[in-house]
């Protein structure tokens, strides 16, 4: 008995071939006389292989791929530009950014000279769209609100020049404003995929209100309207289309202005989402 | 792969990039397990593998390529990608009374009728409702268990990884096996592989019975 509790021990480091040689040998002597050690360790190696089989069979999706490949030329890019050791602002003390960052920013020329350098990395567009659905769209455009993510950047101007190029349309924080919650200070963006697609996503918050707003392509995406309900809304006194309803339990409002499409996702009401939309 | 640039001279920058994505696949099996979603999967092997292509200064030629991409990705998900550490430390000390061999006892039989008669491999039936137990897992039992079981890695390695001493890790990868196993016995009872109370070879049901049964 004493012999099976010695062997129960050293079964795991056994099994994971981390058990030096003499005490390989005392467990295998006793293995040769004791069936319960041998099920024992027999079970141990059968789960331990189908824990390796069923978590292998996945491969890493071709959008990752693409996605790692176009952060990857642009923190190239911006090494290069800068020629200093890359960025790594820790968000929680970078946020005395948000007040400037609530400024609206232009895009400067360097949109032309990264669009360049991404020439090659997303040629595979028209394979990456055709496995878009517009059920995935809604609960992409959701996602970043129901899990967020700290956000990769915070400078406005970075923002605008290398997250514009990969995105395809202008990204930059804006002005956001409810009427009960206040001004909402911007706390950062972040890349992310929606429809296997490169999209941006811009966080902001007043107190414990959060408001996620992501920048997308509206050529590159399918349409929202199959589950989203449409409605017209003045916005400045222009009529505006905009898809309002609710995913992975946020209010979510879809609209699209001067070529740039918008998924405003926050914890406040359809209403409330709908009223920025018409803001924005 | 479709999205390599044309070739031109080696650069150490590019051909680092290279080795890393020649290990996204594995990176990628790791992130699925480690946050039980594809799409937060994709989101920590994106953040791991910038973080890793930024730190490739700090990569010390001659040691394991593989298992400090693992550092990363682990660091990663335990930094950031988790509620916070309130689940383990409940968990933990709920678990740290007994004896943990003690516990959870399973007979040679029943051991026995879990796996394939004459073969190596667990049973089809178990190995869907394991892998769903892997998920169930506890966070640090869970990434111990991964890295050692899907990546291969060793103790020392994974000790590393989770910025723990080598006797937590067995720890915890001995109390996840435990807690699998349970859970493995519980889910082959109710399929009817075994009988409650399995104490001796009798109680297996011949897989000709349950065939008849059917």
């Amino acid at each position: 008995m004493s012999a099976c509790r010695d062997t129960q021990r050293a079964l795991d480091a056994y099994v994971d071939g981390e058990l030096d040689a003499s005490h390989v040998l005392h467990v295998e002597e006793h293995l040769v006389e004791c069936s319960a050690c041998l099920e024992r360790v027999e079970l141990a190696r059968a789960m331990k292989r189908a824990i390796r089989s069923e978590s292998r069979s996945v491969a890493a999706p071709a959008s990752l791929r693409a996605r790692i490949a176009i952060s990857a030329a642009s923190e190239r890019a911006a090494e290069v530009e800068e020629a200093r050791p890359p960025r790594a602002p820790s968000w929680r003390s970078a946020l005395p950014w948000a007040a400037a960052a609530a400024i609206a920013i232009g895009i400067g020329g360097g949109v032309g000279a990264m669009g360049d350098r991404h020439g090659g990395s997303t040629a595979p567009k028209s394979e990456l769209l055709a496995s878009a659905a517009s059920l995935h769209l809604i609960e992409d455009l959701a996602g970043p609100h129901a899990q967020p993510l700290p956000p990769e950047e915070l400078d406005p101007v970075r923002i605008a020049r290398v997250f514009s190029p990969i995105v395809g349309v202008p990204v930059r924080p804006v002005r956001l404003h409810h009427e009960r919650h206040g001004s909402f200070s911007f706390t950062g963006a972040r890349l992310l995929n929606v429809s296997h697609e490169p999209a941006a996503s811009l966080t902001y918050n007043a107190g414990d209100r959060r408001v996620t707003v992501v920048v997308f392509d509206p050529q590159r995406m399918p349409k929202p309207s199959c589950c989203l309900s449409r409605r017209t809304i003045n916005a400045g006194g222009e009529e505006r289309t905009v898809f309002v309803g609710r995913a992975k339990g946020y209010a979510l409002a879809v609209y699209e202005r001067d070529g740039v499409g918008y998924a405003v996702s926050s914890d406040l009401g359809e209403n409330e989402v709908l009223a920025m939309a018409a803001d924005l | 792969m479709v999205l390599r640039e044309t070739r031109r001279a080696p650069d150490p920058a590019r051909q680092f990039e290279e080795n890393v994505l020649a290990h996204l696949d594995g990176m990628y099996a790791v992130a699925r397990r480690l946050t039980r979603d594809a799409t937060v999967a994709e989101d920590l092997v994106h953040d791991a593998t910038i973080k890793a292509l930024k730190a490739r200064e700090q990569f010390e030629a001659g040691t394991n390529f593989k298992a400090w991409l693992l550092r990363i990705l682990t660091n990663t998900f335990i930094n950031g990608y988790r509620r916070g550490g309130l689940e383990r430390a409940t968990f933990e000390s709920a678990h740290d009374n007994g004896d943990p061999i003690a516990d959870g006892w399973i007979s040679a039989a029943t051991m026995r009728s879990m796996r394939e008669p004459e073969e190596e491999a667990l049973r089809p039936v178990l190995r869907a409702e394991l892998s769903r137990a892997v998920d169930e897992l506890p966070d640090e039992f869970r990434i111990a268990i991964v890295l050692c079981d899907v990546e291969e890695m060793s103790y020392k390695e994974i000790a590393d990884a989770m910025g723990t001493p080598i006797g937590t890790v067995m720890s915890r990868i001995h109390r996840g096996r435990k807690i699998l196993q349970q859970k493995l016995q519980h889910h082959a009872i109710a399929a009817g592989l075994i009988r409650e109370q399995p104490d001796d070879a009798s109680n297996v049901v011949p897989l000709a019975a349950r065939r008849a049964a059917r």
